[in-house]
């Protein structure tokens, strides 16, 4: 600032706008503190202002006033308003996606502990004498996930009985009340009655499905995680 | 539309802006539009680029006026100021200098050389008015040039072949001039 003196001329640059800014600065710092010099400042503007309005242009009758009406009020969009948000505001959103993460977590984790001790419960019944007495017999149960075994090694399971009713119609059981006792069980098809009633075959023997066999797959390709879920709740 | 009357006091309109009153854009508008846009004419000389940027310029006053500092300055002084920097890099962009209908570039060089024939030009078609047809021929010139035109006081200064503190003082007196002729 010290390297500046204000010359003839510069309060008429500064209403003009043609100053470069550190000359600005240390002219406003001047009017400041000299009121005769604020006044001289005023007039300048003053008579600028008055000249501009003399010759002022009407505006074409064809100007979209209210284009530029809705241009000035337009309210911003969501990520424009999101983007001027303040850094506290970013945080407290990271935050909170973290918070809603764990929550989002903790569920899931609630979930395969759930299905966990589900499927517990759908252990057979042969083994720890569950009260839910199976209609058919604990030899012809054992006849059953023998030829199921055999069946759906060969083809998938179409998420029915349609094996379990031909091997139980084929022995003169009662499918009526097998189909019951599977429902007791929470089992819902061919697959089920091997992985929910019986714990001696591999879970992954069985493909429930074109799809589902695949998504099962992949999960396994990609981090040998076995999705319990898959298998108890189709 | 009364140019010189304003419609509402400085004053009260800032107050009204301040307070985010529903009319205060629409008064801001008619306060300052035709000056603006004569502003901006004299240096686009095109109406519909004219029309386009005081569009333009309305939107950055409007987003920045919070900013204004009155303490720094009247408030039509920092909108003038804003519309004729805004209006002057218009002319320097290079979509602009491309504008097929355009033929006239504000480039220095040819503005220097073509210098004569752009004010005869301008006159004609868009003379100035009011107290400054009572100026002397060079002041209204000096005026024209860097109020209406958006030269540069280098520019200028070199258009006209006299040392920048030269250019500096017929500015100022020619002011002085105008104001005489105001009070």
């Amino acid at each position: 600032m010290e390297n500046f003196r204000l010359e003839e001329g510069d309060l008429e640059l500064l209403a003009l706008g043609r100053l470069d800014q550190e000359k600005e600065l240390y002219i406003y710092e001047l009017l400041d503190s000299d009121s005769k010099l604020k006044k001289e400042f005023e007039a300048i503007q003053e008579v600028l202002e008055k000249l501009s309005f003399e010759n002022g242009i009407d505006i074409p009758e064809k100007f979209d006033f209210e284009k530029l009406y809705m241009k000035v009020n337009k309210k911003p969009n969501g990520i424009t308003r999101f983007l001027r948000m303040s850094y506290f505001k970013y945080a407290a959103i990271f935050i909170g996606i973290l918070f809603l993460g764990y929550l989002y977590n903790s569920g899931i984790q609630t979930g395969k502990k759930d299905i966990l001790a589900e499927s517990k419960v759908a252990v057979p019944d042969i083994a720890e004498g569950n009260s839910i007495k199976n209609p058919i017999g604990n030899s012809e149960i054992e006849k059953l996930f023998d030829f199921l075994n055999v069946e759906l090694r060969e083809k998938s399971c179409k998420g029915n009985f349609k094996r379990t009713e031909y091997f139980l119609s084929q022995n003169k059981l009662d499918i009526t009340e097998f189909e019951k006792y599977l429902s007791l069980k929470k089992v819902h098809c061919d697959c089920q009655v091997l992985l929910n009633l019986s714990n001696r075959f591999p879970r992954n023997n069985y493909p429930h499905g074109t799809r589902i066999t695949d998504v099962i797959s992949l999960l396994k390709q990609f981090n040998n995680y076995t999705p319990l879920y898959i298998y108890s709740c189709i | 539309m009364d140019k010189v009357a304003l419609k509402i006091s400085e004053t009260e309109l800032l107050e009204r802006i301040r307070n985010a009153d529903e009319g205060a854009f629409s008064l801001l508008y008619k306060n300052y539009s035709t000056a603006l846009y004569g502003i901006i004419y004299r240096i686009l000389k095109d109406e519909d680029e004219a029309m386009d940027l005081l569009q333009e310029a309305f939107v950055k006053i409007w987003k920045n006026i919070m900013h204004y500092d009155q303490s720094r300055g009247r408030l039509f002084t920092w909108m003038s100021n804003l519309t004729r920097n805004l209006t002057i890099d218009r002319i320097r962009s290079a979509d602009y200098k491309n504008h097929e209908r355009q033929n006239y570039v504000r480039d220095n060089s040819i503005a220097a050389i073509d210098g004569f024939k752009h004010n005869q030009i301008n006159t004609d078609i868009i003379g100035l008015k009011g107290s400054i047809a009572f100026l002397s021929d060079e002041h209204q010139y000096i005026i024209n040039k860097v109020y209406f035109e958006g030269f540069t006081q280098a520019d200028l200064a070199d258009e006209l072949n006299i040392p920048l503190g030269t250019l500096k003082t017929r500015l100022r007196a020619a002011i002085s001039e105008l104001r005489k002729n105001f009070i």
